[in-house]
């Protein structure tokens, strides 16, 4: 996920174990467990610390509230309009989390094959391959959270079907 | 006592008369504009009178709609809180042709106070000492250079009439005074309709005091010790505290009897705050005088005991003050901030917008006085003050403490609020030591740098995400988050299914 707080932006990599998360913020790996307390009040507890919170969300922004200092974030897509979009890319078409991945870094996949799912809004959308090719690098395992627009999976293309009649 | 009484005001100080007269038996009525209609103050009272317009001038500052209140609800009496109509001496002279009581001195004082040229004649000639300056009736620039040389540099330029900041200048020296005396009288006139100035001597490392004075009908006038409110920004006070670190027993002494002189000498009746400037040598010069009741009166009632609205409620009717001078104590120490939605990053400008999570600090000897409301909606119809919060302990190290913690816990969400940059000042070093001036926030830079962004309000933001609190993503077209690519296998992988 990505937040943009006062031009800059921040990558956070959320993976969600049964009730905890393990989140990824730079080069340091927080393992979190949070209590809802409702209302947007949150009981955080961290590798080493505990922490209360208040969040509210409008649309895309985030105001975080801790400690006396209100953080206004906003959720920020990766891509921006303007972004290049790399062949064999596969982005996800919605936000959620990942959880079933059917393929390995290294498999061939035929087109319409399936990747991997994911959760959203209590429903499961299967993420399919769109042509023929090898998978070369996946980003996330199962238990990922991800933002739409996010790359999943790369995969390239095999030559040998030569080209556009696959797509 | 006044069986009704009307309240001419909104927001917090509206909530805090009204509590007052409850508490006295009294019966009140709000009036509200149109934008008002939901707010606490309207709901607290036991009637209330629309105004209409959310316009000040269609409202809160309307003397015909807020005579017309009073005299159809039939309140004997009007509190007119701070700002509005509190200082207008044509809205007192109104009330008192109409019979109704004015809480608050007599249209004459606060006519005499608003003039600062006069309010500063009759101060100086009740022996109380006046800044260095001219305040002359010939305002000649001619005249006015003259004297400004004779006062010597740095100096300041004053609107008679201003207020707020407006038509001031500083000069430096000789070469730039005739140039800035006449810059300075158009911008009066403009903003004024008056182009009087006055010119000061400019203090050096200057503080702002105030004494609280009360005066009652039977001619006693008492003091309420001081409050210092050096801590400003565009010339408004932001935090404010007693007892103030300027004052040694003696000098505070010498003030308070030369506040009470002041007040003495103009017949001021009722709540009033003589203002004072300090300057590094322990010397005081009378400012102006307030004839209103203080944003920042909670400081005094902690430090002293005493409901000063309430006060103000039994003089206007008539009652003697129930206490003498040496029978009041200044007893630990009390500071209030107020809560301004208002961005500190960006000059201090209002900002607007809905209030969405609101929680307040609470906790012993924690105050906080308040017209605001979850869900209610931050307009640019008024002034952006939403809250006080005043706390109190034993020493002034004790009460900073608190404050930084009760800011540690005062959350509004959806505004922006100054009450980072608050916590940031407290815990200030220069601010503990008590080393402060008015010009405090301008020296001290450092104040709006503010920290990177915690990793743990990083945390909070994804976590909000996993656990639903925020709003369910909308389900983005693909072309939408920018693949412009026409050969993209997005165009044609089909629809999703659920499986």
């Amino acid at each position: 996920m990505y937040y943009e707080h006062k031009n800059n932006m921040h990558k956070i990599q959320v993976e969600q174990k049964s009730d905890t998360w393990e989140i990824q913020i730079g080069d340091n790996l927080y393992k979190v467990s949070a209590s809802d307390l409702g209302n947007g009040k949150l009981h955080i507890k961290t590798n080493n610390l505990a922490f209360r919170t208040r969040i509210f969300c409008n649309g895309q922004k985030r105001f975080v509230f801790l400690d006396g200092n209100t953080y206004c974030l906003k959720r920020a897509i990766r891509f921006s309009t303007v972004h290049d979009h790399v062949e064999g890319e596969i982005l996800s078409p919605i936000g959620g989390k990942i959880i079933k991945v059917f393929v390995s870094e290294g498999d061939i996949v035929d087109k319409h094959e399936d990747l991997l799912i994911i959760e959203s809004m209590k429903m499961e959308h299967k993420v399919k391959a769109p042509m023929k090719g090898t998978v070369m690098r996946l980003q996330h395992g199962e238990g990922a959270i991800v933002d739409t627009g996010e790359v999943l999976v790369d995969i390239e293309r095999d030559k040998s079907t030569n080209g556009q009649a696959e797509w | 006592m006044f069986r009704k009484v009307l309240v001419a005001n909104r927001g917090e100080i509206a909530v805090r008369v009204i509590t007052a007269c409850e508490e006295l038996g009294v019966k009140t009525v709000a009036v509200y504009s149109d934008v008002d209609v939901t707010s606490p103050h309207v709901r607290i009272a036991d009637e209330a009178y629309p105004l209409g317009d959310p316009a000040p001038l269609e409202s809160y500052l309307n003397i015909d709609k807020i005579i017309t209140a009073a005299q159809k609800t039939g309140a004997e009496a009007i509190h007119p809180g701070y700002g509005f109509l509190a200082e207008n001496p044509v809205f007192a002279e109104r009330c008192e042709k109409e019979g109704i009581t004015f809480i608050g001195p007599t249209s004459k004082v606060i006519r005499l106070m608003g003039h600062k040229v006069e309010a500063k004649t009759s101060i100086k000639e009740a022996g109380v000492p006046v800044i260095p300056g001219y305040h002359g009736g010939d305002q000649s620039v001619d005249k006015l250079t003259e004297e400004g040389l004779k006062i010597g540099f740095p100096l300041l330029i004053k609107a008679a009439s201003g207020g707020g900041g407006k038509g001031m200048r500083i000069v430096k020296g000789e070469k730039e005074l005739e140039g800035l005396i006449e810059s300075c009288k158009r911008e009066s006139l403009k903003a004024f309709g008056d182009d009087s100035v006055f010119l000061e001597k400019y203090l050096d490392k200057p503080r702002h005091v105030e004494f609280q004075v009360l005066g009652d009908h039977h001619g006693n006038t008492i003091h309420l010790f001081e409050r210092e409110c050096s801590i400003q920004r565009r010339h408004q006070k932001i935090i404010e505290e007693t007892p103030s670190t300027a004052l040694h027993d003696e000098l505070r002494k010498k003030m308070g009897n030369a506040a009470v002189k002041a007040a003495k000498a103009v017949g001021y009746t009722n709540a009033g705050t003589v203002e004072f400037m300090v300057d590094g040598s322990g010397n005081f010069y009378f400012l102006e005088m307030n004839t209103r009741l203080q944003v920042e009166h909670p400081v005094t009632e902690f430090v002293t005991g005493v409901d000063l609205v309430k006060w103000q409620l039994r003089v206007a009717s008539g009652e003697v003050l129930p206490i003498a001078q040496d029978q009041l104590i200044q007893r630990g120490h009390a500071i209030e901030c107020r809560i301004y939605a208002e961005d500190p990053h960006n000059q201090f400008l209002p900002s607007t917008g809905v209030l969405h999570c609101v929680e307040f600090p609470k906790g012993i000897n924690v105050r906080h006085d308040s017209g605001i409301e979850q869900g209610m909606e931050v307009t640019s119809h008024y002034d952006p003050l939403l809250a006080k919060l005043t706390v109190y302990a034993e020493t002034r190290d004790e009460t900073i403490q608190k404050m930084i913690h009760a800011l540690s816990n005062y959350v509004i969400l959806g505004v922006t609020t100054n009450v980072s940059f608050l916590k940031r000042v407290l815990a200030h070093e220069s601010f503990k030591k008590g080393d402060i001036t008015t010009h405090f926030i301008d020296e001290h830079q450092e104040l709006f740098s503010e920290p990177e962004i915690p990793d743990e309000a990083l945390i909070a933001a994804a976590l909000a995400e996993t656990l639903r609190l925020a709003p369910e993503h909308e389900h983005v077209e693909v072309a939408s988050v920018g693949v412009s690519d026409p050969y993209s296998p997005w165009k044609n992988t089909g629809s999703w299914s659920n499986v």
